[in-house]
């Protein structure tokens, strides 16, 4: 199956959404030090709604998303993208990763100088938020 | 000769790499992909599976209902397994990244993992002395 099919496949993305919201929610429990069933008491839902979101089941409606992540504190910006733009975004990410190495601490490091990076033409920068890491051509 | 070969995922993008095993030349993650393309009702299963390797690619969490560590007691290469409703991915994690060693269906969840373990075991040996 190649990374384009992939990446124009809903199943693709509304797993990753899941397990986003997954993610939030759990570091919000380990944040506040609290339980399952403390975050349920504190949202005014069921238990059984809280631990289907853990398990990284949340299929709810929009605006039940947008009321779970408001009451938690913080805020669901969906941002649209043209499909075309987040594959050759793909693209350079798979440049990126191909030409770095990662430390015994998951620290992203380089093969060699970024100076020398040869990068395909599109590209001016690369970002990866989540690791705050900014490279520029 | 070597009887194990390892070749990169293209569809997997992440800090840490994933590899399908070869096998004396024949790749079982190839083979069990070519069956569930032929069951239209799993392929989006397997494209759910493939989503997760990514998240693990890229050192995100996952629930463990999704991602499991199976890694007897006392064993220091960690097993892992992905799991979907009706599919399970079974691979180890070592220096170089995850290897995909077997996959299969919910219904040879017992099998698959003996024979995860038995293939685990072999490529442990014939690599025990090089980078792979």
């Amino acid at each position: 199956m190649t990374r384009d099919k992939l990446l124009k496949s809903p199943a693709y993305w509304f797993e990753y959404e899941q397990n986003e919201l997954f993610r939030q929610i759990n570091e919000y429990l380990e944040v506040e030090s609290i339980n399952q069933t403390e975050l349920a008491s504190r949202l005014n839902v069921s238990k059984g709604y809280v631990s289907q979101i853990l398990n990284g089941n949340f299929n709810f409606s929009l605006k039940k998303l947008i009321e779970l992540c408001l009451s938690i504190g913080i805020v669901p910006k969906i941002n649209y993208k043209k499909i075309e733009e987040v594959i050759k975004e793909d693209i350079q990410a798979q440049f990126y990763y191909d030409n770095y190495l990662l430390d015994p601490e998951n620290n992203i490091v380089p093969f060699f100088s970024p100076n020398d990076l040869r990068m395909p033409s599109s590209a001016y920068v690369i970002s990866d938020a989540e690791n705050n890491i900014q490279l520029k051509a | 000769m070597s009887k194990f070969a390892l070749q990169e995922f293209t569809n997997v993008i992440g800090k840490i790499k994933f590899f399908k095993l070869f096998e004396k030349g024949a790749c079982q993650w190839d083979a069990f992909c070519d069956e569930i393309r032929k069951d239209s009702n799993l392929e989006t299963q397997l494209i759910t599976i493939i989503s997760r390797m990514n998240d693990v690619a890229n050192l995100r969490m996952l629930p463990k209902t999704k991602l499991r560590d199976i890694t007897p007691a006392k064993e220091k290469l960690k097993e892992y397994e992905i799991k979907t409703r009706d599919l399970r991915v079974y691979f180890i994690k070592n220096s170089i990244g995850n290897i995909i060693l077997v996959s299969g269906k919910k219904n040879s969840q017992p099998e698959d993992i003996k024979k995860f373990r038995s293939v685990k075991k072999a490529y442990v040996e014939e690599t025990k002395n090089d980078k792979r």
